[in-house]
């Protein structure tokens, strides 16, 4: 597991400044939508009893049915932990150094990528919908001059606030770097 | 040949052969690339605790059923009738 208080290969000096991860609402969206699918055989065996109840008294039939119903909810459990896993496991580091982009594509499939924070051209926020403003969670996307042009941060929590610590580091870097260098 | 409705038992066992993969490969991950923090053991957790009740319930409930019932016959004489005229 990864440490929330140190990263791989941390240089001398390098200090974390904030693990983010995506706002809590989305987990709480995945864990409504999976809740809704594990009810939803209730209705259909509502069905079942008022319309066809000849079809439950055969034994065979409810060997079936039971074989079903459980492959349904082993199935559903399984794909709820994959979603889970796949979204838990994005995750973007700030340190004082650079920014470092953790993102879980799918199982098997993970890239990390670094920025260092003088390679910043430029950072915008964006805020999409009712809920996100509500709540206070969006994107913030961030231009850089290399090869990777855009490195997003995907629905994290204060985006703005977040955009401004990256530009305070970013300035406090530039300012200690044009200090060392008139010395 | 009569086919029995252990087809279905069998096709059960591999169900769970592939949760119990999957489930594996989930906390693969969530072990090594996880954030060592109390929301991810929680998870890990109370996904073991939901799956154990799940397949407990499952197993215990599928046990009562009698699994050599058979579900119907195939008629194997006609195969060994069209490989006679081959």
């Amino acid at each position: 597991m990864i440490s929330k208080y140190k990263i791989d290969e941390q240089r001398p000096g390098e200090k974390v400044v904030s693990h983010l991860r995506r706002h809590w609402f989305i987990f709480i969206r995945i864990f409504i939508a999976y809740a809704i699918l594990f009810l939803l055989p209730l209705p259909i065996y509502y069905c079942l009893v008022t319309l066809l109840p000849e079809l439950l008294a055969q034994q065979m039939i409810v060997a079936v049915l039971a074989v079903l119903l459980f492959s349904y909810y082993l199935s559903m459990l399984v794909f709820g932990l994959t979603v889970w896993t796949d979204n838990y496991l994005d995750g973007w580091t700030i340190t004082t150094h650079r920014i470092i982009n953790r993102e879980q594509i799918s199982l098997f499939n993970r890239t990390i990528a670094e920025l260092e924070l003088r390679q910043i051209q430029d950072i915008t926020v964006e805020q999409k919908g009712l809920i996100a403003t509500l709540l206070d969670f969006g994107h913030v996307y961030i231009q850089t001059a290399g090869k990777m042009e855009r490195f997003v941060f995907e629905q994290v929590p204060r985006p703005h606030q977040v955009a401004r610590i990256i530009e305070q580091i970013k300035d406090n870097e530039e300012k200690e770097n044009s200090n060392a260098g008139a010395i | 040949m009569i086919i029995t409705l252990s087809i279905f038992y069998y096709l059960f066992l591999i169900v769970v052969f592939i949760f119990a993969l999957y489930t594996i490969f989930n906390f693969y991950h969530l072990l090594r690339f996880g954030f060592y923090s109390v929301t991810n053991i929680a998870v890990m957790i109370a996904y073991l605790a939901i799956s154990g009740l799940l397949l407990y319930l499952a197993f215990s409930l599928l046990m009562m059923f009698d699994w050599n019932q058979p579900l119907f016959t195939i008629d194997l004489g006609f195969f060994s009738a069209i490989f006679k005229y081959l």
